[in-house]
């Protein structure tokens, strides 16, 4: 029982994160910038919020300058892709190098290899909401996670709205279907770029923070571990909805605390569970391209 | 115009590089070190003395196969990003045979092994070349996914069921020694260097000379022209993975024979030989001469870097720091050669004004 | 007063002149007709009105008064709106989303949010005043081409513009689309709006307007009233000299011929599960030319791709000297001996950004003349190249350079030497002078009637009559997918064939 209720917990744990580059990033899908480098901006995100938290003990100001950090990596990112109209997915994975390799260089300046939050006791970041802490599986799922935590779930429902209830969004999405269409309206196409850009690098800050400063109280080199390119995935599973692609991203973080609580019974094949949401994204995204083309009477590829 | 053409990607790869040097020298000011003198380290010992240059070499071999395997795809606008998890599965498979290996002949066990690398690779990649040509996956976020899964697999065998448990960390057996290469004079270069040439020689003759490399430039350009004049796509998808994954798997093997001789969580290094090759076939301009020169360059920078960490006090991680850059000046150059920008506007203007004119 | 006067216009694009001191005007609720052969200058005027392109000189004047238009946000405020031949719509959104797009309607003026009960209210409103039959919420992904076209106009009727540009309306739709287009635009003339259509088909200019100007290589050569003219005399004026082009078939057709090519109840359905093509079975004669004929639209183009490999068909067999070649890829179907001209050259038949060898092997770089062992052979290439060059009289730039250099005509000879040179038995030309100045059309029609006087066959599918008329020895009309009638050019007019292709049949 209690195994169940760590599994829930460390549900929620592990998908926050994944969760957040996954709503931000979604702007930029429906941009059609694809934006490749979440993993970097994550990346990036943790390291500054635990650097600025290592030297100035200030985990807001850390969470603070990790966002902002990310954005000017966005800020990198769309320009080289949307003023200077580079390839996308190289801009994204130079910026994925830059992210670890300037992380490294500091690291190896200041003579460490992680940088520990030692005057931090994670535990005290954790909300333990009174009364529904207490009730059975369902209180290890809403009570005792940090802040941002709270943040990447509510923030699934607020970029629902802002992405089809507002004006911004319908532009975004028709910047991204049509850009002709766009035009002829006159809107500024690179603008509505450059923000869904900035969104997903926002995002990205906040889980990047969320994953180091906030859950463990240390950085090391490359914690990220891919978690950007879940994401990524998940975003093409779910289409870019919001919804959707933050289920598969809440997959992922099953995943991840079934590796983890099971490890104990299973041992070393406990790390197999980690492979079950790549099969399963791969198992999705063929469904969906069988669906999509059952109609398909040409043969052969087409133009785009 | 071809000399045009050739002059023009020589500037569109030199300046990237050039311009990344010149902002990490900036860094390494900042920091309080002379640039000059770190990059006459980080180049010097590592191409200009001949045991510097041979190690080179040896650390480029695998590069310039995994430079290839990204090359002759991209050709063809497939990405695949999974060359990472094609080459650690052929050099895992490769130290895994190579350390059981009954006594023999060492040639035809290194050929074993080397042939068990290059099988894996090309089976590994059949998977996402079969999810794109016939159900028409992106196979860019599906060879993503499986290089993580991969890694993961390989962890767990690794610590499981073909662990070395007489070693002090995670690690598969070490291979016999008919399975290793073996170093040709004082420096670490082995034969597998002249294997990685022999490759490169052959990739030649297939992306310039060939059908095949006709066919995969037709399909990097107009797909539905490819299709309409017969050059089944789908087919040639298979075949190009295959051979991506082929060379993929060989630097795997080639790699595990000649340097590291077992399998450990580390083979790969950082960012990992794959996410080199891409840098190395983006350098090269996708061009089997390019990515030959792009590696050996890359493979110096790597020695380097090393050189740096003894003799100066810059960071090494600074190498991976001017990588990053180069890939992202690259990124922009990337866009005029690759598709053809310039060509495209000259076409469009054209049909415009003799649409306008005559026709439409 | 007329609602828009041009008063000498221009537009040079650097040496050359689309437009040449055209001077027209256009009455208040009339529906006027803009015709002019491909590349004529027509769409060039008409981006100029709508403020897509500047005017080298001259000026425009609306309701007296001379104006600049220096984008389609200008134009909208002159009340001009247009509807192009690419729809601007985004196919995820709905039909008002799409209508309103750009000026949408939120809960209140600070307010982020929009207000959709209101914008799905307003849209209704302007549905039914107009006549339109359109369903508010549907996604433009899942409606009609005459649909979407449909949403454009509305588009342009919701932001109260008074002159309506349709530019090539009728290209994109099937038959009956085209009559509900036509009740649509009377019913907005009856409602007090002007009506400029920019249009190369004859037929629909007599049927709809009231005035037609007629544009020649960027000038005007005629300004009348329908009422007063002919589509002769239209066509006439169109091409500047008799309509019926120089080259024909004269040859005299053998009964005793062997049957080359056979198609046996063909069908296939398309992307939606739409039967496009129904029961199609013909057959080709040795030496004989087989013309298809039919409006646009009415399955030519999936027949095409039926036979050239690119699409399936679901029933039917297809055989070429009695051998059955049905669905085989394109590979195949040319070493079976067809040769292919297809539809659109520059994304079927050729790489613009590949050189001109490259392109002249295309489609058989099997062929142990240029290709041993897998590898290519660079020498016999270029003889090719040169070879076809010289027999085919293609004008070049650069002959190392990209075949996106050459002009339409010339392209287009380079897939005509590649198709006519690799020994095949039948030739499927469809379109084969789309787009190609006059001296290639001469150059291109004779090869055509070579090839088949040396006895091959040929399948020739086309939307120009006149280009049927002249070179088949038979032809056969499609109208809605499928055949509705076969006729010889000799025994028949072009209205009698005219009705075959609007589906009525004897």
């Amino acid at each position: 029982m209690d195994m169940l209720g760590n599994i829930l917990y460390d549900t929620v744990y592990h998908s926050a994160p994944i969760i957040l580059c996954v709503i931000g990033g979604i702007f930029a899908y429906k941009a059609n910038v694809l934006n490749i480098a979440l993993e970097g901006m994550m990346l990036t995100g943790a390291f500054v919020s635990t650097l600025t938290a290592f030297l100035t003990h200030n985990v807001l100001l850390g969470v603070l300058l990790a966002v902002l950090s990310a954005m000017v990596l966005g800020l990198v990112f769309s320009f080289m892709s949307v003023t200077c109209k580079g390839n996308v997915i190289i801009v994204g994975l130079a910026i994925n190098l830059l992210a670890s390799a300037i992380a490294g260089f500091v690291l190896v300046r200041m003579k460490t290899s992680n940088i520990t939050l030692s005057f931090l006791n994670v535990a005290n970041l954790q909300v333990n909401i009174p009364v529904i802490k207490d009730i059975p599986l369902l209180g290890r799922i809403l009570s005792g996670h940090p802040l941002i935590t709270y943040l990447s779930f509510l923030g699934i429902f607020l970029m629902w709205v802002l992405m089809y209830q507002t004006k911004f969004g319908v532009y975004v999405r028709v910047v991204g279907e049509n850009e002709e269409a766009a035009k002829s309206i006159g809107l500024k196409t690179d603008f509505y770029k450059y923000v869904a850009i900035l969104i997903g690098a926002m995002c990205c800050g906040f889980a990047g923070a969320n994953l180091s400063t906030e859950r463990l109280g240390l950085y090391t080199n490359d914690m990220t571990a891919g978690r950007g390119f879940i994401a990524i995935a998940a975003i093409y599973c779910g289409r870019g909805s919001p919804t959707l692609s933050s289920a598969y991203a809440i997959l992922f973080g099953l995943a991840r605390a079934l590796s983890v609580n099971l490890s104990i019974y299973a041992g070393p094949a406990a790390g197999l569970f980690d492979i079950i949401p790549y099969i399963m994204m791969i198992g999705v995204l063929t469904v969906v391209s069988i669906v999509e083309n059952k109609n398909n009477m040409t043969r052969g590829f087409k133009n785009e | 115009m071809k000399m045009r053409n050739i002059s023009m990607r020589l500037v569109n790869s030199i300046l990237p590089v050039l311009l990344a040097f010149v902002i990490g020298g900036v860094v390494i000011l900042a920091i309080g070190e002379n640039p000059l003198e770190t990059y006459g380290i980080l180049l010097g010992k590592s191409l200009f003395t001949q045991k510097g240059l041979l190690n080179t070499l040896h650390y480029a071999s695998p590069l310039i196969l995994t430079g290839l395997a990204i090359a002759i795809t991209f050709k063809a606008n497939i990405f695949n990003m999974g060359v990472e998890g094609q080459m650690l599965l052929g050099g895992f498979f490769a130290g895994i045979v190579g350390a059981y290996l009954p006594a023999m002949n060492p040639v035809v066990a290194k050929l074993i092994c080397l042939a068990v690398g290059v099988l894996c690779g090309m089976l590994f990649a059949m998977v996402p070349a079969i999810l794109k040509a016939y159900f028409r996956v992106n196979e860019m976020v599906v060879t993503l996914m499986l290089n993580y899964a991969m890694i993961k697999v390989l962890e767990f065998l690794s610590t499981g069921v073909f662990r070395d448990y007489s070693s002090g960390y995670v690690s598969t057996p070490t291979i016999k020694d008919e399975a290793m290469f073996s170093r040709l004079g004082s420096s670490k270069l082995t034969i597998f260097f002249f294997v990685a040439l022999a490759a490169f020689v052959v990739m030649y003759f297939v992306m310039n000379k060939s059908k095949l490399g006709y066919e995969t430039t037709a399909i990097g350009k107009n797909l539905e022209f490819a299709e309409a004049t017969g050059m089944k796509v789908h087919k040639k998808i298979i075949t190009l993975m295959a051979i991506s994954g082929a060379l993929s798997g060989l630097a795997g093997a080639g790699y595990m024979m000649s340097e590291q001789f077992k399998y450990t969580l580390s083979f790969s290094g950082n960012p990992g030989l794959g996410w080199d090759g891409m840098l190395i076939a983006l350098l090269g301009g996708h061009s089997p001469v390019g990515v030959l020169i792009a590696a050996v360059f890359y493979a110096a920078l790597k020695t380097g870097s090393d050189h740096i960490n003894l003799y100066s006090t810059v960071p090494k991680e600074i190498v991976a720091v001017i990588q990053g850059l180069i890939i992202l000046f690259l990124a922009v150059k990337f866009v005029d050669e690759h598709t053809d920008i310039g060509d495209k506007i000259k076409m469009k203007f054209h049909k415009k004004s003799h649409a306008a004119g005559r026709e439409e | 007063m007329s609602i828009i006067r041009m008063v000498d216009l221009t537009k040079k694009f650097g040496t050359f002149t689309a437009n040449d001191a055209i001077n027209l005007s256009v009455e208040k609720q009339e529906i006027k007709c803009i015709v002019g052969e491909n590349g004529a200058g027509k769409s060039t005027l008409m981006n100029m009105l709508y403020g897509l392109l500047r005017p080298t000189s001259g000026k425009i004047l609306i309701q007296d008064k001379e104006v600049t238009i220096n984008s389609p946000v200008d134009a909208i405020a002159y009340g001009l709106g247009m509807v192009h031949q690419h729809f601007k719509l985004v196919p995820s959104l709905t039909v008002y989303e799409n209508i309103l797009l750009g000026t949408e309607l939120k809960k209140s003026s600070k307010s982020p949010f929009i207000d959709k009960n209101r914008e799905i209210d307003e849209v209704t409103k302007l549905i039914q005043k107009y006549k339109f039959e359109l369903n508010p919420t549907d996604k433009i992904e899942d409606i009609s081409v005459g649909g979407r076209q449909r949403v454009e106009i509305l588009k342009m009727l919701y932001r109260n513009v008074d002159i309506l540009i349709l530019d090539e309306p009728t290209a994109v739709l099937t038959p009956q689309e085209v009559d509900e287009l036509f009740v649509n635009l009377r019913e907005l003339r009856t409602q007090g709006k002007t009506i400029i259509v920019i249009t190369h088909k004859l037929r629909e200019v007599m049927e709809l307007s009231d005035s037609v100007t007629v544009i020649k290589q960027g000038k005007v050569v005629g300004n009348l009233l329908t009422k007063n003219t002919s589509e002769e005399e239209l066509a006439q004026m169109m091409v500047g000299r008799d309509v019926v082009l120089t080259v024909r078939n004269t040859r005299e057709r053998d009964a005793a011929d062997e049957i080359a090519y056979q198609v046996e109840n063909v069908s296939t359905i398309n992307d939606y599960g739409k039967e496009v093509l129904h029961n199609i079975s013909f057959s080709v004669k040795k030496g004989e030319i087989l013309g298809v004929a039919g409006v646009e639209g009415n399955g030519q183009s999936e027949l095409v791709k039926v036979l050239t490999g690119m699409m399936k068909a679901t029933q039917g067999k297809v055989s070429i000297y009695n051998k059955e070649i049905t669905n085989e890829w394109p590979d195949q179907l040319r070493r079976d001996g067809v040769g292919i001209i297809p539809e659109d050259r520059y994304a079927q038949g050729l790489c613009g950004t590949m050189s001109i060898a490259e392109n002249c092997i295309a489609g058989y770089h099997d062929n142990p003349d240029v290709c041993k062992a897998g590898l290519l052979k660079p020498k016999k290439i270029n003889a090719l190249r040169d070879r076809f060059v010289k027999d085919f009289d293609i004008r070049v730039g650069d002959i190392n350079g990209n075949v996106g250099q050459l002009s339409g005509g010339n392209a287009q000879k380079i897939i005509v030497a590649r198709e006519f040179e690799s020994g095949s038995k039948l030739l499927i030309a469809c379109q084969p002078t789309r787009g190609v100045d006059i001296g290639s059309i001469e150059f291109i029609h004779n090869q055509i009637l070579n090839f088949s006087n040396q006895g091959n066959a040929v399948l020739l599918i086309s939307s120009e009559l006149t280009e049927i008329m002249s070179l088949s020895s038979r032809i056969i009309v499609m109208y809605k997918g499928g055949i509705v009638g076969e006729v010889s050019p000799k025994e028949i007019s072009s209205s009698a064939i005219g009705l075959l292709m609007a589906g009525i049949k004897n």
